[in-house]
């Protein structure tokens, strides 16, 4: 008799232990989705959101329910992402000339970078004393930064041939 | 729509073969998943790409969610430019892989 009602409690007791597990994850599931949800642009939210549940709705368990809905949080990342990117590039062919404007600064950052070097180095909080014992040759740093700057101004170039 | 047309990666193949597969009928996400095989966090973004691009339209489904018990769906289908665009980077592809066949033998 007392193995029976201990067979039923510990029956009773898994099934409320799956129930609350389940319960968690559905709980869990739901959060990841507005959190995905949340990482979109505003514009977005309210179609994917109902988009999401509704795929949510579609998956046959718990787990797999978390699992969709965690897989969702980077989706959302890459969207909004990519959103940004593509406006940025969309800014850009309608103001070609900001490409002039950069490369006209970068070539002003070149000419300051190559003749106040010196000043540059100072004002980094470098004396010479201290550059020459560190190794920083201002030289190098001129000819590295210049390097940069070159190589920027190249970049800057073919984006506005293209 | 976007005027930028979307790499194509073995990802968004898929995905397009499976809308070009099933052209009479229309997909949601979950059965796109499904048969794509493929992770929530890599199908959105790409059915988002193509359908900025105008290679997918998609509309909700039709019918009230409360006497349906569930969300709706969204409806994916390909468009004529997805299409269009699909054939010809497989055709690409299977020049590309002939080409190395050929060399081979």
């Amino acid at each position: 008799m007392v193995k029976f009602v201990e067979e039923i409690l510990t029956a009773a007791a898994i099934g409320v232990l799956a129930d609350e597990i389940k319960s968690l994850l559905s709980v869990l599931s739901i959060w990841a989705l507005a959190i995905a949800v949340r990482l979109l642009p505003e514009a977005y939210r309210d179609r994917y959101a109902e988009e999401w549940e509704s795929h949510l709705a579609d998956l046959p368990t718990p787990i797999s329910r978390l699992a969709f809905a965690v897989w969702l949080v980077p989706s959302g990342l890459r969207v909004r992402v990519e959103l940004w990117l593509e406006s940025r590039r969309a800014d850009e062919n309608v103001a070609p000339y900001s490409r002039l404007y950069r490369l006209a600064l970068l070539m002003l950052l070149g000419l300051v970078i190559r003749y106040r070097m010196r000043k540059v180095v100072e004002w980094l909080g470098f004396s010479s004393q201290r550059a020459k014992i560190l190794g920083i040759d201002s030289e190098a740093i001129t000819a590295i930064f210049l390097v940069a700057i070159v190589w920027l101004c190249g970049r800057q170039m073919k984006l506005l041939r293209d | 729509m976007s005027a930028e047309v979307p790499r194509l990666t073995e990802q968004t193949l898929k995905a397009l073969a499976v809308l070009v597969g099933s052209a009479l009928e229309e997909l949601s996400g979950a059965e796109i998943a499904k048969r794509t095989k493929q992770q929530s966090g890599t199908l959105y973004p790409i059915l988002m790409r193509l359908e900025r691009a105008g290679w997918l339209e998609s509309r909700w489904e039709e019918g009230d969610p409360r006497e349906m018990g569930r969300p709706r769906r969204r409806l994916y289908r390909v468009t004529m430019l997805g299409e269009t665009a699909f054939r010809q980077a497989i055709r690409e592809l299977w020049q590309v892989a002939g080409g190395i066949a050929w060399s081979n033998s």
